[in-house]
């Protein structure tokens, strides 16, 4: 356990425990930080930080002899003129919880990224002051937790550039390295054996004919954005008997058109398609209180690299909505409220189970994918006939509001990071002993 | 796979040759309930039958002949899990002691409300939870007439009860000659070769050989004091020259009972500091040879140390050090249960509250001597004893469970540990403000239990 922190001359200081500091000669030492190994000089206390400080705790670990002090978690966005874009409020969490659990924070823009000195400028929030920080010449981190939160933002071609850039450097460690692709999600998901049986029937819209396929099959179905997000622009087509009804949801109510033939269906729908869309087979879900509702789940590797799931939230739609979007009218419930009416006691631990078990063979499949992930949000739809369905995954999962789940959420992200760049307890344990410690810090 | 908290029912009958299970919960558990199965508790496992029933509720009823081949005291809530071809019921959790009687239902033993603390933790658990010792212990079947702890109109009455040998053994062996006798020696033979059984706790820690393990490790090295066995007379003026304060330990001590305080100042002499069982004594000495000759005649070097002495904090001018209580979980982790500080007693040699110390919370105490360094200091408190935990544990390759450590911080503020337990006494969880460490403690105990017998 040791502790950074910026002293009041804008130097760095290394807080070691009393008795590793007085086993040293010298009262400073040279660290190495970041995945570029920067030198940086730190001058060493045996005191916990000034309350009033800018601080964090960090690990501590020795490899060739140097001591490596870290890890460096770098929460990438991209700049809002002096300011950065994205939420704050979770920033400012993952960063406190670092402090409890033990990484260096901070914000960095892709603007901001010095490519020659393998630094960067960054934005620290200060507990004390309540406000954020700009810090120079901070180290490229050893992760980097892509939070860039518009997808507009990550296809420009600087961004673009940025990442590859990140991503070739070979000490770093890019975490959620893009968005999901709708399609290709489905994609990867379908053709797997082991989870295609959860994957409804979907089809990129692009024809009539594609529509008719999958309306001959089944009676409801969902049309999606690709590049969706927050259930924005998601639309439901049910056929009766005679005809198609076209649900479109809007800002207050759901706007219901009625069609006679699938021909004029497509008619009216096809100059509406401004982005790329998917159909996809509707399922008749269980309802809470005559409301649609979705399982929203969240996984994470945790401090072994391994998927875990870290919490389950259940998201009811509006009256007669489609989506559970909480900002679109959804709300929270919590799983036992919901599902405990439906299933009894001994089912529901039963079915909580299973939901495990789907969620992480799911997850598993989509890491075979792209093993850049360390955590994701998922939809999962249960029928009345206690049938599990995949909707969508989500790599850049919002944030959960349950408090346990935000905090396991909070306690995850640090873990793994430390797990990636090898900052482990295990790391911390051999480095920060006698003789290896020691031995790092007086030759600094 | 996680073991499933079930009712188990005992039926006085003989009409049915076999064990009653719903068809619900046969699915639940993933029997098979077409067929044969193995029903196991503790040490004893059976071949039966499957009867179902159309009940739904959680429940598995035991008719007469089942009870009776099993060997099952009594029902009420209990874990169950399912492993191959084979149902466990449990876990059996037996604290193994000795010395102890009953007479009238009630405990015959000094530490009799200690055991009863012990197995409180029951009340809110699902096991079979008993006292025993080597002497109660049948080994031709493996049964064991264990003492169980109930309450009737809110007074403990202590029962036999026969049960099958336990899953897990909670060695409390209450001192180092009654862990020699033979019946104790023959107890742990039979156990690891007979049984599937996991004792935790196994064995009293010999100081000597703790520090051993310890003193070089590239980790926890720099928590311990500069300690020699069987020290010399000039290994102990060496040690004077180098640090002033010297303590010298029996190897095997337990209480703070025969410590030595031994100080040098020049031109003054050496003092020595003591506790004569009733008294704090002090007393000055021209040599050192004469004050080794006084309290330690030569053959009793040979179980002795010379340690390092540590000039403590001290609270109101009085030195302090620290109890730290650590249990595993049921991940099989550890965990700080509690940080006590021990106030040491006018010119006593040790903080033990027999010699006149104090005890109360770490947390405050290090506030009131660190003020808002106070919860750093804590934490560094933490971080060493589970370190320590973790090496001694991977050390001596021991099933351990629980450990207290003597833990001291010095006036530069490192930390020192002085001595590891492995049947630390519970005296610290007596103060008030340690009635939610005491609950949390007893209740790791069966946590960890639960992880060493697969019932998690």
């Amino acid at each position: 356990m040791a502790y950074l922190s910026l002293g009041a001359d804008h130097t760095w200081i290394l807080h070691i425990s009393p008795n590793l500091y007085h086993k040293t000669q010298k009262k400073s030492s040279l660290l190495k930080v970041g995945a570029k190994e920067i030198n940086w000089r730190t001058k060493l206390s045996m005191k916990f930080p000034e309350p009033n400080s800018l601080f964090t705790k960090v690990k501590l670990t020795t490899k060739k002899g140097a001591l490596f002090a870290g890890p460096f978690l770098g929460i990438l966005t991209v700049s809002r003129g002096a300011d950065f874009k994205g939420n704050k409020n979770n920033f400012i969490d993952i960063i406190q919880a670092a402090k409890e659990f033990g990484a260096f924070v901070f914000v960095f823009t892709v603007e901001e990224i010095n490519w020659n000195t393998g630094t960067t400028g960054a934005f620290f929030y200060h507990e004390g002051k309540k406000e954020w920080i700009h810090l120079k010449d901070l180290p490229l981190p050893n992760v980097v937790y892509n939070r860039i939160p518009y997808r507009e933002d990550e296809q420009k071609q600087y961004v673009h550039n940025a990442l590859n850039r990140l991503q070739n450097i070979p000490e770093l460690h890019l975490y959620n390295s893009q968005f999901f692709n709708k399609w290709a999600l489905y994609g990867v998901l379908s053709r797997n054996p082991n989870v295609s049986k959860w994957i409804p029937e979907s089809r990129l819209l692009n024809s009539l004919e594609d529509l008719e396929q999958l309306a001959k099959v089944h009676r409801l179905l969902y049309l999606k954005p690709i590049e969706g997000k927050a259930g924005i622009g998601i639309m439901s087509i049910i056929h009766k008997q005679d005809s198609y009804l076209l649900k479109i949801p809007s800002q207050q109510r759901t706007l219901t058109h009625r069609f006679s033939t699938i021909d004029s269906l497509w008619k009216y729908l096809k100059p509406r398609l401004i982005e790329n869309y998917i159909v996809q087979q509707g399922v008749s879900l269980l309802t809470h209180k005559d409301c649609r509702f979705d399982i929203r789940v969240l996984i994470q590797k945790d401090e072994n690299g391994l998927w875990q799931l870290s919490g389950v939230g259940i998201r009811v739609a509006g009256r007669g909505g489609i989506t559970t979007h909480v900002p679109r009218g959804g709300s929270i419930a919590s799983p036992e409220e919901v599902l405990l009416p439906h299933l009894g006691q001994d089912g529901y631990e039963q079915k909580m189970k299973e939901l495990k078990m789907t969620v992480l063979e799911i997850a598993n499949a989509l890491s075979e994918h792209d093993p850049s992930l360390g955590e994701m949000s998922m939809d999962i739809g249960l029928t009345k006939e206690g049938r599990f369905w995949f909707f969508e995954a989500n790599a850049k999962p919002m944030k959960f509001d349950e408090p346990p789940i935000r905090r396991t959420s909070l306690k995850r992200i640090i873990q793994y990071a430390q797990y990636l760049s090898d900052f482990t307890t295990k790391g911390e344990m051999q480095g920060a002993g006698q003789t290896g410690h020691t031995r790092a810090v007086t030759k600094g | 796979m996680e073991s499933k908290r079930v009712q188990i029912q005992l039926l006085q009958s003989q009409q049915y040759n076999g064990i009653i299970i719903s068809t619900d919960l046969c699915k639940e558990l993933g029997i098979d309930s077409q067929k044969n199965i193995y029903v196991q508790l503790g040490e004893r496992k059976v071949w039966t039958r499957i009867l179902k029933t159309k009940r739904t509720d959680l429940s598995i009823i035991i008719p007469t002949s089942l009870r009776t081949e099993l060997n099952i005291p009594f029902g009420g809530k209990l874990h169950v899990i399912v492993e191959n071809d084979t149902l466990r019921i449990g876990p059996v959790v037996g604290i193994l002691t000795t010395g102890i009687q009953v007479k009238d239902h009630q405990l015959i033993s000094q530490r009799a409300s200690f055991f009863k603390h012990l197995l409180s933790a029951q009340k809110e658990e699902s096991l079979f939870y008993f006292l025993f010792t080597p002497a109660d212990v049948n080994w031709s079947n493996k049964i064991v007439s264990g003492l169980f702890l109930s309450q009737n109109n809110g007074v403990a009455v202590w029962r036999r009860g026969s049960i099958p040998f336990p899953d897990v053994v909670y060695n409390r062996i209450p001192d180092r000659g009654s862990e020699r006798t033979a019946s104790v020696q023959d107890f742990k033979t039979k156990l690891a070769n007979l049984t599937q059984a996991q004792m935790f706790n196994p064995t009293f820690f010999n100081k000597w050989a703790i520090h051993q393990q310890l003193v070089n490790h590239p980790t926890v090295g720099q928590y311990i004091p500069e300690t020699f066995h069987s020290p010399n007379l000039n290994t102990i003026q060496m040690m004077l020259k180098k640090y002033r304060l010297v303590y010298l330990k029996p190897v095997g001590g337990s209480l703070g009972l025969g410590i030595l305080r031994i100080t040098f100042k020049p031109g003054e002499g050496y003092f020595c500091r003591y506790n004569n069982g009733s008294n704090n004594i002090l007393r000055r000495y021209r040599n050192l040879s004469s004050l080794i000759a006084t309290h330690l005649p030569r053959q009793r070097m040979n179980n002795y140390l010379v340690q390092q002495g540590i000039s403590l904090i001290k609270y109101e001018d009085r030195p302090l050090d620290f109890r730290v209580h650590v249990h595993k979980n049921r991940e099989n982790q550890w965990v700080v249960a509690a940080i006590a500080a021990k106030i040491a007693g006018e010119g006593s040699v040790t903080t033990h509250v027999r010699t006149g110390g104090t005890v109360l919370s770490g947390q405050e105490l290090l506030k009131e001597v660190y003020y808002s360094q106070g919860e750093y200091f804590a934490e560094q408190v933490r971080e060493c004893t589970i370190q320590l935990a973790e090496v001694i544990e991977t050390k001596l390759k021991q099933n351990i469970g629980e450990l207290g450590f003597d833990i001291g911080i010095d006036t530069k503020g490192r930390i020192w540990m002085f001595e590891a337990n492995s049947r630390p006494g519970r005296s610290i969880f007596k103060y008030d403000s340690f009635k939610e460490a005491d609950q949390r403690s007893i209740h790791l105990i069966v946590d960890y239990s639960r992880y060493l017998s697969k019932f998690n």
